[in-house]
């Protein structure tokens, strides 16, 4: 009785869990390895990191214009240095990496503000394993509290919806067809080799001010077990022969003013790199950045679009060709964040708060510039749901404005700029109801 | 630690292997340690008043047993007259302690769980009185099964105090029984003389019993996560949003309340027996299919079994029996005859009966107010009940007559979902503007959409929902015409296994989270 109930419920769980197993990136990925392997092709390059590399590492740029066959981007959804191990073990057995690009941020070693999301991001990691691969994530990773995630019909059982499984069912056919499935929801779709093509863009200025968590560096507060797995991919490139990369790819010059400490990090990856034998590039600093990544290519204020990506990449191709050919990369980069901030002469990005008094209303703005320039900020009020606007306050030094609404929603647009002519200024829309 | 979680699952394995692995006579000293864990995982604070508890009635039954040997050695070569006296006195000394041990023991748990109610009510006199001052409010939280091993400690003192069976002298082998954890959430109530006596005994393990054992443990989670968990949220919602919807959905969403809240107390009981038969211990059944019941005092027989008889052997008789019980019941007979002479004391006893039944569910007007109607309802069936065996003998209607037993059913099961209403409503004032809304906007035309009855379920869910309520109708068919052991044997192993891997692999889909459920109904009562 009991095997004929444990084969019962196997079966089930195999047929539940294909119906219910969404068509994802990790599906297409794992067919490409597949397929490499079965040609018996190994990877010219292999990136790994999260989503900032997934979304800006363009594989088939790079295979133009450095001559290679096959670039594989690694990346997932907050890949942590430890997962990043893990999966640069397993592709490894798989596919024989000659250069490794690991791509490494600020907030990379720093404690987890949401330690809760780790599961998840680990499984978009552990997707992509082979068999041999989740094994050792089962075993080094995961707490028995993940176990029942594992099966996927336990994991999507949230998704058991008839109409779900029909559109699952479609997608699946459309995969066999097509070769990809776009995720119209995000405006991205899987662009093939790992990298995802987003589509949506910031307007200039609309890059909006990071609210969540706190952003900041410091030496004192790095993990040492994320350090560790950073020294473990080192020590396991050295081993295999593979010439290993730390880079940061590009986020939006937002967050470069809005992270606290985020030149120690860059010092810190330097000194890393340094001490390693590596090469670390922080593709933020690369000069001219103000002409070749305005906020137009950022798909939000940490990651870039398409377009972002399709630029970056051809960049970023001639930089590794140089080092690659031994060539000195130091004159195409800032030498840090203060020189940087000198080529930019414009405000940031900008954010309003809004604090109900009794009858009124305060909306304070602060903005982000440099700090030797004074911004003007502007106030407008729309009560046609942004089709038309009203002036408030024309452009001032001042930052704040009381205001008296009646009943009724309103949606204020909250500009500032270092001149009133400025054709690009910082901006941004809030919604409110009083 | 939830008892549906993956935390409580390896807590058993463990308790179930060392169980069986140890020695059998360490087999009690594993249930102490497990009843330890367990209760300390939700907070070692409230190991105080199960301690508390556990030591004033185990120390107040020594005490009563001492009292008996040295009496009956007093006694030895009295004369009747002093053999007497001697009797009155140890009764008289006995009454005062178990008097002082029962009032310590219901202290705590008087003060947690009706303190605030009684402030409350409190508040409100004094406002009405525009008095100056207003007390303030307890901020205490109820220990986890507090209501149970309370029972569980008066029910032993007042056994060993009638002699019932003598008081045990090992202090952690009592412990063992009041905390013994699978009855700590929910119950059952037990007697020491029936469970303790079997936690005591030794054990050797059957593969046979395991098999059932599990089959229960997994009939229980269906029950909770099939039936009873996805329909928490339509009840909810319909209640309280009731403004938009008709007194039909009210009704049919206490109709639904009934069905969870059988489901999820009758599956809590379903894993605990489950996992007490693969121990071996014999623990008690709650429930007999209460909704087969054809009148409201049968239903409360087939209802939360260990509880009825837990009030019927410490309140209702020790009322009926009381001096104020009989003088009323003479005064009755003397004016209306023998007959209700006989039942006005049962009627006098089931008012403290149900003012108990009521509060020990909730601290509230609306479980008073729902105990008072299950009370009034019984007391008119026992009353009228000769006036309706004349109509029926007039109209020719016999019992076994199946559509009046089919009528009878229903109309208990919608008196019983009625009453609930009280129990579930948040305040006496909630429930009659509910009630009045329902009565002033029904809605019957609402009737042919049958999506606004099951609001916040997914079609997906309904299905199952309804799978796994027809299962349980069926069983229960079975169950109660005694075919369900033939069916049982009847039915070919693979497809008893294709039914059990049926119900699992519902239990995965419908499942929340890695803690796969939510808590127990009957737990927060």
């Amino acid at each position: 009785m009991p095997l004929f109930i444990l084969v019962f419920f196997l079966l089930g769980e195999y047929f539940l869990g294909r119906l219910l197993t969404p068509v994802n990136s990790a599906v297409y990925f794992r067919d490409e390895i597949r397929k490499m392997k079965e040609n018996g092709e190994h990877a010219d390059i292999l990136f790994l990191g999260t989503s900032r590399i997934y979304q800006s590492v363009y594989p088939e740029i790079l295979e133009e214009k450095l001559g290679v066959k096959y670039v594989i981007n690694g990346g997932t959804a907050t890949q942590r240095p430890d997962s990043s191990y893990i999966f640069l073990k397993d592709l490894y057995r798989e596919v024989k990496p000659g250069v490794v690009v690991l791509g490494v941020q600020w907030s990379s070693l720093m404690p987890e503000a949401n330690e809760a999301g780790e599961i998840e991001s680990t499984l978009m990691m552990y997707d992509r394993l082979s068999a041999s691969g989740r094994m050792e994530c089962l075993l080094r990773k995961f707490g028995s509290s993940v176990w029942f995630d594992l099966f996927p019909m336990y994991r999507y059982r949230k998704e058991f919806r008839f109409a779900s499984i029909r559109d699952n069912l479609e997608k699946w056919e459309n995969y066999r067809k097509n070769g990809f499935i776009p995720n119209a929801e995000l405006e991205q779709y899987y662009h093939g080799k790992g990298f995802v093509y987003s589509n949506s863009s910031k307007a200039s200025g609309n890059v909006p001010i990071q609210d969540e968590g706190e952003a900041r560096f410091s030496v004192d507060d790095i993990v040492p077990e994320k350090l560790a797995a950073i020294d473990n991919i080192v020590d396991f490139c050295k081993k295999k022969g593979i010439k290993l990369y730390l880079i940061s790819p590009p986020m939006s010059l937002m967050n470069l003013y809005h992270v606290e400490g985020y030149q120690e990090a860059v010092d810190f990856y330097e000194a890393y790199a340094e001490k390693n034998g590596l090469v670390y590039h922080n593709m933020n600093y690369l000069k001219d950045r103000e002409d070749w990544l305005p906020d137009e290519m950022m798909a939000d204020y940490v990651h870039l679009n398409g377009k972002g990506a399709t630029c970056f990449t051809e960049r970023y191709a001639e930089i590794l060709r140089k080092d690659l050919n031994g060539e000195d990369t130091g004159e195409c980069f800032y030498r840090d964040l203060e020189e940087l901030k000198e080529t930019v002469r414009r405000v940031v990005a900008i954010k309003a708060e809004f604090t109900p008094g009794d009858r009124s209303v305060r909306i304070e703005a602060n903005c982000l510039c440099n700090d030797d320039v004074t911004p003007l900020y502007r106030f407008e009020l729309s009560t046609d749901g942004g089709k038309t606007y009203e002036l408030l306050q024309d452009w001032s030094e001042e930052a704040e404005l009381i205001f008296e609404p009646a009943e009724g929603k309103y949606r204020f647009r909250i500009l500032a700029a270092l001149d009133p002519e400025d054709p690009k200024p910082a901006w941004q829309v809030y919604d409110q109801e009083f | 630690m939830t008892l549906i979680s993956v935390h409580c699952f390896l807590f058993a394995l463990a308790v179930i292997l060392l169980y069986f692995v140890l020695p059998k006579k360490w087999q009690w000293l594993v249930l102490v340690a497990g009843n330890l864990y367990f209760y300390i995982s939700f907070g070692l604070q409230y190991l105080f008043y199960l301690l508390f508890d556990a030591l004033i009635s185990y120390g107040a039954a020594l005490a009563f047993d001492r009292m008996n040997q040295t009496a009956v050695k007093a006694m030895e070569g009295m004369d009747a007259a002093g053999k007497e006296e001697a009797r009155r006195q140890l009764l008289k000394r006995k009454k005062r302690l178990s008097a002082l041990a029962i009032v310590a023991i219901l202290f705590f748990w008087i003060l947690i769980k009706y303190g605030n109610f009684f402030l409350s009510n409190l508040q409100s006199v004094l406002s009405f009185f525009s008095a100056p001052w207003r007390p303030g409010m307890l901020e205490l939280i109820l220990p986890l099964g507090m209501s149970f091993y309370t029972f569980h400690a008066i029910g032993y003192l007042i056994d060993v105090y009638r002699k019932k069976y003598p008081a045990e002298k090992n202090f952690l082998k009592y412990f063992c029984f009041v905390s013994f954890f699978p009855h700590m959430i929910e119950g059952p109530f037990s007697r020491f003389d029936d469970l303790g006596r079997s936690l005591l005994q030794q054990h050797s393990f059957s593969y046979e019993r395991f098999c059932q054992g599990m089959a229960r443990i997994l009939w229980g989670v269906f029950k909770k996560v099939v039936i009873a968990d996805p329909l928490a949220s339509t009840i909810t919602i319909i209640l309280s949003q009731y403004q938009d919807y008709g007194g039909i959905h009210i009704i049919f969403s206490l109709i639904l309340y009934s069905i969870r809240l059988y489901a999820d107390f009758s599956g809590y009981m379903d894993i605990v027996c489950g996992f007490c038969r693969i121990l071996g211990i014999s623990l008690a059944e709650n429930f007999a299919r209460p909704y087969f019941a054809q009148s409201v005092e049968e239903y409360w027989r087939r209802w939360h079994i260990t509880l009825g008889r837990w009030f019927r052997d410490y309140v209702f008789f020790p009322a009926s029996m009381s001096r104020a019980g009989t003088r009323l019941s003479k005064w009755a007979r003397k004016k209306w005859g023998a007959k209700m002479g006989k039942l006005i004391a049962g009627y006098f006893a089931l008012i403290f009966v149900w003012t108990a039944t009521g509060l020990w569910h909730g601290a509230s007007w609306t479980y008073l107010v729902w105990g008072y109607l299950n009370l009034v309802v019984i007391v008119i069936s026992m009353q009228l009940a000769d006036f309706y065996a004349r109509c029926r003998k007039k109209l020719s209607i016999s019992d076994s007559n199946r559509l009046w037993k089919g009528f009878r059913i229903l109309r208990t099961y919608f008196l019983v979902s009625l009453f609930r209403f009280f129990g579930i409503a948040p305040s006496l004032s909630a429930a009659f503007s509910i009630l009045k809304h329902g009565i002033t906007d029904f809605r019957l035309g609402a009737v042919t959409n049958t999506s606004g009855f099951f609001v916040g379920m997914f079609r997906e869910e309904i299905l199952f929902m309804g799978i796994g309520v027809i299962f349980l109708l069926v069983t229960d068919i079975l169950q109660e015409t005694g075919k369900w052991e033939k069916f049982k044997e009847k039915s070919p192993i693979p497809l008893r296994a294709l039914v059990y891997s049926v119900m699992l692999l519902l239990i995965v889909l419908m499942s929340k989270g890695a803690d796969v459920s939510q808590g127990f109904m009957y737990a927060n009562f």
